[in-house]
């Protein structure tokens, strides 16, 4: 085996070991989304078909969902155990990213050494660490999925097959792929100002893929896009919530959360790429960044999954500047200390990539919910109603439809649910009994759940009215409350 | 052998197409029931006044001039329910004949192709399957450019062709004149006369009798908007796959753009296609039935594009065969998508019986949303407001108040509107809840239900309810009810 691959190799184990120390730490899930998954996979696993008709969310509700993802879950059910699918295997897959930054770095740079370095990065971005530990997540599919096909997009002649299969595939896995359509397109147009001529081959390719991603959101969407447009784009998100995207945004975090070196080394791989090389491939990378930054400007993708995807982007132009970085050296008197200054190097990726991953995933993994949050849970489904309706946090919902298997008010599962996020606010914050109680009433609550998250999201302690009459403290622990509502 | 098979496939593919053309003339009689049949609202207001047109319409905002075109309303006098049902069929079925003879007489090919992506066309399937204005209007509109592109002494009678579509509708007929303008302009320079001839007829017929509702009804133009605006309005109002009523399948413009792109080294020769559809487009942004003429280029232009992926060498023949597969795979898509929510648009079968109801009950003055007021005055009611909001009195004024009578739940506030309406009954249905009021208590509906003054529910079935205010409701105040 090339002494290429085992270094690559021990990259993938090093970044599978860190997400598994770390995601081995907590026995819940880090994000709400998780549950959800869970949820369907389950019920998947129960019924052999999806749930369309959700009744503990949002009290009743329709999901918009293709479920490939969940049967592909319960699927795997039949031969592993559920630890190694929901803790392990979405790990794994984040994971395998490395593999395929290292086969898109090495296909634009050519150079072993520099993919090789990219694909080190690109395991370690600390927004993307935190926002992937520990969840059972789509996106540990859909992202190295889009980077593959992107991979066989710039390998066409080879890949074709593979294109083509991904081309169906990956529209209906998640919607989240029209990124790489419209980087299709921005590509197309970047080419055309430089008067670069595009491959005929990868011009059919991108017309077949834009063409299939739009006729399959069309037919799996349909209702969404009829009832709201192009508005379908910003998935029914609250105003209340949409307004407080890139609240705190700033170069510092932008620094932190991305690191310093794939942003400097990133940004320097552009200007490389497209304006001294005139890099057909840099140009390709440069429209996926470009589309990325026009949908988190228009906000259309989450902040979070936006910068985890630029992210991974600057990782592998780091590559183009890590390749030129590689060939000055070897023509300078620095060329015998190579190995010094390659050493150096990857200390300086850990010192700024590895201990602010770590540092985000640990508080993601704090932010799990606890074992007394879960029993508080618990105790709810064991102890009340089973038509009761619990109020809690809204980034909570799905947990709380999971571990309560009660209805529940709300959760961030935004598209065709009523929005409710300011009254679940009101609900949990206002001073005015009064206000509160009668919304309550509206949603027919008849429990509230108040985890330290709670606590954390709306800045509170308790209920603002916890000791009156209308409240009563049915389920106490060090980390979670249960109220019954009682007025 | 093979000359006589290719005149087989072309003789299947017309009776296919033939029998395409049947099918989507006839979506609504086969699939809505027959309780139901008038899709829409528009279709409601013609047949009533097709049943005793004249200038003064005593039920619309109510009780106006009569400011709206009567061509239609008196070609279905004879028989408004009978022709209400078959006269879309006719105008689409001629309209087809007269777009299929242009387009030989233009030498546009594929011309087989353009047909059936026009017969797939949402715009198309919406305007000859329900009672409009504009599928005569357009119907007009086509044989006066047939007649017009004749060559023998026929083309005469195009110019009283055309002085006859602004008493249909006057976005068409307007539209119709641009185009011809521009026909003549950058195709048929030597046919000045005969478009000045067309130019004054249009203005004197347009001139007469829209000075003369002008002169009676006053002018009013309503200030708010009926449309969602903004670009994602924009789109909703050209793209059926976005929600448009009456729009373009996306894939179809797609394949337009892949035509035009075609034919662009040609452009010097396709000035008048592309300057109509330039038009159209941006006038599609403020009237949508703009729409309707705008289809047809981009069936055409569809077609070309559908032809040049087709015959032009790819170098790889499995994306050229998927994309080619997807984009009628796309158009199949967006007309079925669209006929199945036309099918299954307003009114419902409770809206028919609340219509039924309504009829029954004591005369008054009915209140509700705009977009219910045609249903209102169809079941022989006067309404507040309905959607003929041009040149009608007050319509500012009264759109104001309507919103404020919504939103509001303040009895005080409702009971003046009320008064200065003489409104006596108050329609409420599902889908205005959906629009309008986010909780079942807000506004006008807690007021409904709280006010003892105003909830007196006369009929709720379906989803449908009628509210009376009750005599005497407001005798403290001072109010009358009539």
């Amino acid at each position: 085996m090339k002494k290429e691959y085992v270094i690559l190799f021990v990259i993938f184990l090093l970044t599978l070991n860190f997400r598994m120390i770390l995601s081995l730490q907590a026995d819940g899930f880090s994000s709400d989304s998780a549950y959800y998954n869970l949820r369907h996979t389950d019920y998947i696993s129960e019924n052999t078909q999806p749930m369309i008709y959700d009744e503990l969310s949002y009290s009743g509700r329709y999901i918009l969902d293709t479920h490939i993802f969940h049967y592909a879950l319960a699927g795997l059910r039949a031969f592993l155990p559920d630890f190694f699918i929901f803790k392990i295997l979405p790990e794994i897959l984040f994971a395998l990213l490395v593999f395929i930054v290292y086969a898109v770095a090495k296909t634009l740079t050519e150079n072993s050494t520099a993919a090789m370095l990219s694909a080190l990065i690109s395991g370690f971005i600390p927004i993307f660490v935190s926002n992937s530990v520990n969840t059972i997540s789509i996106y540990s599919i859909v992202l190295p999925l889009i980077f593959y096909q992107l991979f066989c997009l710039m390998n066409l002649e080879t890949h074709k097959g593979r294109f083509i299969v991904l081309s169906f595939l990956l529209p209906l896995i998640h919607p989240f792929t029209a990124i790489l359509a419209l980087a299709f397109l921005f590509y197309a147009v970047l080419l055309s100002i430089e008067s670069i001529r595009i491959k005929k081959q990868v011009k059919e390719a991108v017309i077949f893929f834009v063409m299939l991603v739009l006729l399959i959101s069309f037919i799996f969407y349909k209702k969404v896009f009829l009832a709201l447009g192009l508005n379908a784009l910003l998935q029914n998100v609250p105003s209340a919530l949409f307004a407080s995207y890139f609240q705190g945004v700033n170069v510092f975090s932008l620094i932190y959360n991305i690191g310093i070196i794939p942003l400097i080394l990133g940004a320097l791989g552009i200007i490389f790429g497209i304006a001294w090389e005139k890099n057909d491939f840099a140009f390709l990378l440069s429209a996926l960044v470009l589309a990325d930054f026009a949908l988190l400007f228009l906000k259309l993708i989450n902040f979070n999954l936006g910068m985890m995807f630029l992210g991974i982007l600057l990782a592998i132009f780091s590559a183009t500047a890590i390749s030129k970085a590689i060939k000055y050296v070897n023509i300078t008197k620095f060329a015998r200390h190579k190995n010094a200054i390659f050493v150096a190097f990857v200390i300086l990726i850990a010192a700024t990539l590895f201990f602010p991953s770590y540092s985000g995933a640990s508080n993601a993994i704090k932010a799990a919910p606890s074992a007394d949050e879960i029993n508080a849970l618990a105790w709810i489904s064991h102890n009340t109603p089973k038509n009761s309706i619990v109020l809690g946090n809204i980034d909570e919902g799905n947990l709380i439809a999971y571990a309560s298997q009660r209805k529940t008010v709300a959760d961030n599962v935004f598209m065709f649910a009523p929005d409710r996020y300011d009254d679940v606010y009101t609900m949990l914050t206002s001073e005015s009994l009064v206000k509160s109680t009668n919304l309550m009433h509206n949603y027919g609550v008849g429990y509230i759940f108040i985890s330290e998250k709670t606590k954390q999201s709306y800045n509170m302690e308790d209920l603002n009215n916890a000791d009156s009459e209308c409240y009563k403290m049915e389920h106490e622990s060090k980390k979670a409350k249960i109220y019954k509502f009682l007025c | 052998m093979k000359a006589k098979r290719q005149k087989y496939t072309s003789s299947f593919a017309s009776i296919l197409l033939a029998i395409g053309c049947v099918f989507s003339l006839l979506i609504i009689f086969l699939f809505r029931s027959a309780e139901k049949l008038l899709p829409g609202r528009e279709s409601y207001f013609l047949l009533r006044i097709a049943e005793n047109p004249a200038f003064i319409d005593a039920l619309s905002f109510g009780g106006r001039f009569t400011a709206y075109p009567l061509g239609l309303p008196y070609l279905l006098n004879l028989l408004p329910w009978a022709l209400a049902i078959a006269m879309p069929f006719v105008f689409g079925i001629l309209s087809i004949i007269l777009f299929f003879l242009l387009l030989r007489d233009f030498n546009v090919k594929p011309r087989k192709t353009a047909l059936a992506i026009l017969l797939l066309s949402p715009s198309f399937i919406y305007l000859f399957n329900t009672l409009n204005t504009a599928s005569a209007a357009l119907f007009l509109a086509l044989l006066g450019f047939w007649l017009f592109a004749r060559k023998g002494g026929i083309r005469v009678l195009s110019p009283l062709v055309i002085a006859l579509i602004p008493l249909f509708d006057l976005t068409i007929a307007l539209l119709s004149m641009l185009l011809l303008l521009f026909y003549v302009f950058f195709k048929d320079k030597e046919s000045k006369k005969l478009y000045f001839a067309a130019l004054a007829l249009f203005l004197a017929s347009a001139g007469i009798y829209y000075s003369y509702i002008i002169k009676n009804a006053g002018f009013s133009w309503p200030m708010f908007n009926l449309w969602e605006t903004g670009f994602n309005g924009a789109l909703r109002s050209l793209l059926s796959d976005l929600g448009a009523p009456y729009g373009i399948g996306l894939f179809s413009l797609i394949l337009a753009v892949f035509g035009i792109i075609a034919v662009w080294d040609a452009k010097y020769e396709n000035k008048f296609a592309f300057f109509s559809i330039a038009a159209l487009l941006v006038t599609s942004m403020f009237f949508p039935k703009a729409l309707f003429m705008l289809s047809l280029f981009v069936a055409v232009f569809a077609a070309i594009g559908f032809m040049d992926i087709l015959n032009s060498r790819w170098e790889n023949r499995l994306f050229q065969r998927f994309v080619l597969l997807i984009m009628v795979c796309g158009i199949i898509f967006s007309a079925l998508s669209f006929a199945q929510v036309f099918v299954n648009s307003e009114p419902d079968e409770g809206i028919v019986k609340g219509i039924g109801a309504l009829s029954e009950l004591p005369n008054g003055v009915v209140f509700s949303e705009y977009t219910r007021g045609h249903w209102i005055s169809f079941a022989g009611k006067p309404n507040v407001m309905d959607e003929n909001a041009y040149l009608a009195p007050d319509v500012n004024e009264r759109f104001e108040d309507s919103q404020m009578l919504f939103k509001t739940r303040d009895i005080e506030e409702a009971g003046k509107i009320i008064k200065k309406y003489n409104i006596k009954y108050i329609w409420i249905d599902a889908g205005m809840k959906r629009r309008l009021w986010k909780e079942d208590e807000d506004g006008l509906l807690f007021l409904l239900k709280y006010n003892p003054d105003l909830k007196n529910k006369v009929y709720d079935v379906d989803g449908v309810e009628i509210w009376e205010i009750s005599e005497g409701a407001y005798a403290g105040s001072g109010y009358e009810i009539r």
